[in-house]
């Protein structure tokens, strides 16, 4: 469904872009051509470098100084590339808007919200400070903005990162744009709020017919959003479509590549395994069963091989006598997965807090970014954590290889007390654990080349190892985790995300480590570099029988490399269970969230699906009485700082206390609106 | 699955090329690329290196000593004929001989004190950042005390204890130029040691000791080199001032400030006597700033 090119708002004609740089001339954009109409929504997606922001930014003439283009961008009959810069401020912010992946750096951080957002009317159309307070307060409220009129006069540091995002979308609207162009706007953001965000920029765009193009790396956005999609790669586009098109009869091998990296969660929920719950009294019990769908794809094979591991879980370590004890001393709770012979790690009641100044004469009082964790990971076994920003979950990695003092609480490392161990004993434990960051780029020691770092744990835990005995061993890491011996002497800056991810792979797993922690290890790679980690982490795991901690703010990368789940939220356990059971039956009204709000890549289920939404936004760990957020009806009994208790509802299936879903929830949302065929 | 056969594509053409590993092109490698490439910069160390040449190798070329009197020429003023090319002081003392004699002790004062300044500054501004807590506390603290003395007072006392000695100088200079030096290192230490490289050097178990002097000191050298630089003209006017005020370099020993003191009370009759020394200090000194200007574009490089 091309559109014709009366129609269309912005209409772009064979535009290059090229980038005078030290080491020549880069072409980053080709002979791209871009059609949008009004009230349309066109998905570009691509990996990074691929152009794809570049090409909008030309079109808008942001780009830096060095770059060069060529080609036609009309919008609405003018060539934008003619216009002067006094020209193209008129139309900037007022007929065309822009809106940026990090809402933090977005806005101007001195200035209160009111003055940014008047600013711009005041700019473009010269309105009386009343007039343009006036419409800011209402752009706030539709973008709904709760009290709004307080809104006005905060600055940006005193909002939370969703609710920046929906400033910055209330200012692109402010001056009723015919287009708006939004860079990744919701890739910085947490599922839930990525969730919001989509379904108000949806209602803006069908609210006032506002052309919309999207740009984005994730596949379960565009299924969202978009009515058309165009796929960039190497500045071109390889191929485009309207989304069902493109989605389920792809033409080009890299669309099909990108979808296949895309993680799927895939649950069969099988009525007739439903287990029986552990114990009627405790707590009070869901009553609607798993209701909102999670799609069933029957495109890709049934199982993956790990998944099956989790199925002979049925033996029930844990008795109602512990876990009543435990309740009673208010403690956490005791959760096995196997046989207790093969547990490597055993985590009880872990706590960490942080003194936090939050004023001048105010006491320092305590953020309780870990507050009373307790779980076990049995060899071989993948333990994924997930959580939004905020919920402790890097912190509990850290506390957990003790490279952070925990407060409280026993980490026990195959019987031993890690939390009373002496430099040597810590010294062998540090051996045995390793972790992987987010950031390959940072994790690697700038000042070193890759081979460098990589035999860095050689000469710690093997010090007898000569130069040559060294080399010889990274060579051969090198081999296993798929990087090419020539980049030996290279150094982290010269090498892409993936690779650089891989030496970080690489360096953790020199020492031999029986545990491998990694912190949103794949977050910040393209998803066909992101499957390939995930594969080689699945291979790594098999050839020495690791065990994996992964944590990860992404569901449907947790859902595929996890055996068992745990839910964070605000430094304590809300749900734990296998991985099939946490989808298929998810209890904990923050779960359900959660679950639901995961974009899925296939349009027609991602626009038929429910989506749960809770009242207020992820609170804050030093807002008093936030973790009761799931338990209102007892928050007049119950100590502000009471952490609800966990309790096992199925076997091996524990949640935290919480009232029912139905009145958590704010009101169901009606199903997205149908695919325009 | 298709990522198999791109993984094994990888291997196969990481195997065809094994044979060699590529070298890489380090950060500080870059920065020296990058300085290459400003015009004013190497126009300084041309400058800077003509100067160092000059001051170490032409007292050899020239027939006159610093110290010892032409009898023939007293306060001769700067001719080719009679071989004095800067012209001579009252004392009949060649002034190009003692000029390069000069430059020669303000160049070993600023690299001696520099030298003690970096490896004083950088240890101690490293492990102030790195320990961090009571320890950053108390040696940061003892900084500002030393920052609050003023240092012409601090000079006269050492030499009023230690006597005149040059290398006493050399020494001062350094251990009150060191003070600046942590302060710096220490706010980048703080900032390298929130990275997670850091993290992953001691999950992988290495010591304090390592991690300081392995991982973070060199990721220092950027903003240490730039420092460094923009410090040396900073002590070649300190020692200048020293020596005018007469606590510095004594006779019949020189340096330019010395020289250019000198030249200062005589400057109505014999001019040439303040002239020479003064242009060499201010090419010495331009230089040295646009090497550091240039060092601090390259190594700020924005795609670090």
């Amino acid at each position: 469904m091309m559109q014709s090119v009366e129609e269309a708002v912005l209409d772009i004609r064979d535009l290059n872009v090229r980038f005078q740089t030290n080491d020549g001339i880069v072409q980053a954009v080709r002979g791209v051509d871009v059609q949008v109409a009004a009230g349309e929504c066109l998905g570009v997606v691509g990996e990074s470098g691929s152009g794809k922001s570049q090409t909008f930014l030309a079109a808008m003439g942001l780009l830096a100084n060095n770059a060069t283009v060529s080609g036609r961008v009309e919008f609405l009959g003018q060539n934008l590339l003619e216009l002067s810069v006094r020209e193209l401020n008129a139309i900037r912010g007022r007929r065309i808007s822009m809106i940026f992946q990090d809402p933090l750096t977005a806005l101007t951080p001195h200035l209160r919200i009111g003055a940014q957002m008047q600013e711009v009317l005041q700019t473009h159309q010269r309105m009386s400070d009343r007039d343009a307070r006036q419409r800011c307060l209402q752009w706030l409220e539709n973008v709904r903005i709760p009290e709004a009129a307080h809104r006005l006069s905060q600055y940006p540091h005193e909002l939370s990162g969703g609710m920046r995002q929906r400033v910055m979308i209330a200012m692109a609207m402010l001056c009723e744009p015919q287009l708006l162009i939004a860079d990744e706007p919701t890739t910085a953001l947490d599922v839930t709020i990525q969730a919001e965000i989509l379904d108000l920029m949806d209602q803006l765009r069908r609210d006032h017919g506002t052309a919309v193009i999207l740009i984005t790396h994730d596949m379960g956005v565009v299924a969202r959003m978009c009515d058309r999609v165009q796929v960039m790669r190497h500045g071109e586009y390889v191929e485009q479509g309207s989304c069902e098109q493109v989605f389920y009869s792809a033409q080009h091998e890299y669309t099909k590549m990108l979808l296949d990296a895309v993680p799927r969660i895939q649950v069969s929920v099988d009525e007739a395994q439903e287990p029986m719950p552990v114990d009627e009294a405790q707590g009070p019990m869901p009553v609607d069963e798993t209701q909102e769908s999670m799609p069933v794809d029957e495109t890709q094979e049934p199982s993956e091989p790990d998944a099956s591991r989790q199925g002979d879980t049925s033996s029930l370590p844990q008795s109602d006598a512990t876990a009543l004890s435990d309740r009673a001393t208010g403690s956490s709770f005791d959760a096995q997965s196997g046989s207790a012979s093969d547990t490597i790690l055993r985590v009880r009641d872990l706590r960490v807090t942080f003194p936090v100044h939050t004023g001048w004469f105010a006491r320092k009082r305590d953020l309780r970014a870990v507050d009373g964790i307790g779980f076990d990971l049995a060899a071989g076994e993948t333990l994924g954590i997930v959580g939004e920003s905020g919920s402790g979950k890097s912190t509990l990695a850290r506390a957990i290889l003790q490279l952070i003092q925990p407060t409280s609480g026993q980490v026990n490392w195959r019987g031993q007390e890690l939390t009373d161990l002496g430099r040597q004993d810590l010294q062998k434990f540090r051996q045995d654990a390793q972790i992987v960051f987010q950031d390959p780029l940072a994790s690697l020691d700038p000042s070193m080349t890759v081979g460098d770092s990589m035999a860095e744990p050689l000469k710690v835990f093997e010090p007898g190892l000569d130069r040559q005995a060294r080399t010889r061993r990274v060579a051969g890491m090198m081999e296993r985790v798929g990087l090419p011996y020539t980049l030996i002497n290279r150094y982290p800056h010269e090498l892409s995300g993936g690779q650089n991810q891989r030496v970080g792979i690489a360096r953790a797993m020199m020492s031999r480590p029986r545990l491998l922690i990694c912190d949103e290890a794949v977050s910040a790679l393209d998803v066909s570099i992101q499957a390939q980690i995930l594969e080689l982490l699945k291979d790594l795991q098999q050839e020495f029988g690791l065990s994996l901690i992964f944590i990860s703010h992404d569901l449907s990368v947790v859902w595929e490399i996890s055996s068992r789940i745990l839910v964070m939220y605000l430094g304590s356990v809300v749900e734990l269970a296998s991985r099939d059971d946490l989808f298929a039956r998810p209890q904990h009204p923050y779960t359900r969230q959660l679950v639901s709000a995961v974009p899925v890549p296939d349009p027609v289920l991602e626009r038929a699906r429910h989506r749960i939404k809770l009242q207020g936004e992820l609170a804050s760990p030093m807002e008093a009485g936030a973790r009761l957020r799931f338990l209102p009806s007892r928050r007049a009994q119950l100590p502000i700082d009471y952490v609800p208790i966990l309790s096992e509802r199925f076997p091996n299936h524990f949640v935290a206390e919480h009232d029912p879903l139905e009145s958590l929830t704010r009101s169901q949302n009606k199903p997205a609106h149908k695919c325009s065929q | 699955m298709i990522f198999r056969k791109a993984k094994l594509a990888i291997l196969e053409s990481a195997m065809e090329g094994a044979a060699e590993p590529v070298p890489g092109r380090s950060l500080f490698q870059d920065a020296v690329a990058r300085l290459i490439r400003n015009k004013a910069a190497v126009v300084s160390v041309v400058m800077l290196f003509l100067l160092i040449v000059f001051a170490i190798a032409g007292p050899w070329f020239i027939p006159y000593n610093y110290e010892d009197p032409d009898w023939a020429a007293f306060r001769a003023p700067p001719s080719l004929e009679n071989g004095h090319w800067f012209g001579t002081d009252q004392n009949g003392r060649d002034l190009l001989a003692r000029t390069l004699f000069g430059t020669r002790v303000s160049l070993l004062v600023a690299l001696i004190a520099t030298v003690v300044s970096v490896v004083i500054g950088v240890s101690y501004g490293a492990i102030a950042g790195y320990v961090g807590g009571r320890v950053d506390q108390a040696m940061m603290r003892f900084v500002d005390i030393m920052y609050a003395l003023p240092y012409i007072l601090f000079v006269i006392l050492l030499m009023v204890i230690f006597g005149r000695n040059v290398f006493l100088l050399f020494a001062a200079i350094g251990a009150l130029e060191w003070l600046t030096m942590a302060r710096i290192v220490r706010g980048q230490t703080l900032s390298i040691k929130q990275r997670e490289y850091i993290e992953a050097a001691r999950a992988s178990g290495l010591g304090t000791t390592a991690i300081i002097f392995r991982h973070i000191v060199p990721n220092l050298v950027g903003s240490v080199v730039i420092y460094a630089t923009l410090t040396i003209p900073e002590i070649v006017v300190v020692e200048s001032f020293l020596s005018y005020l007469g606590f510095g370099i004594q006779e019949p020993l020189t340096s330019l400030g010395t020289l250019i003191a000198e030249g200062a009370d005589v400057l109505e009759v014999l001019p040439w006597l303040l002239w020479f020394p003064a242009a060499f200090l201010v090419v010495l000194l331009l230089s040295l700033l646009f090497i550091g200007d240039g060092l601090r574009d390259a190594f700020d490089a924005r795609d670090r």
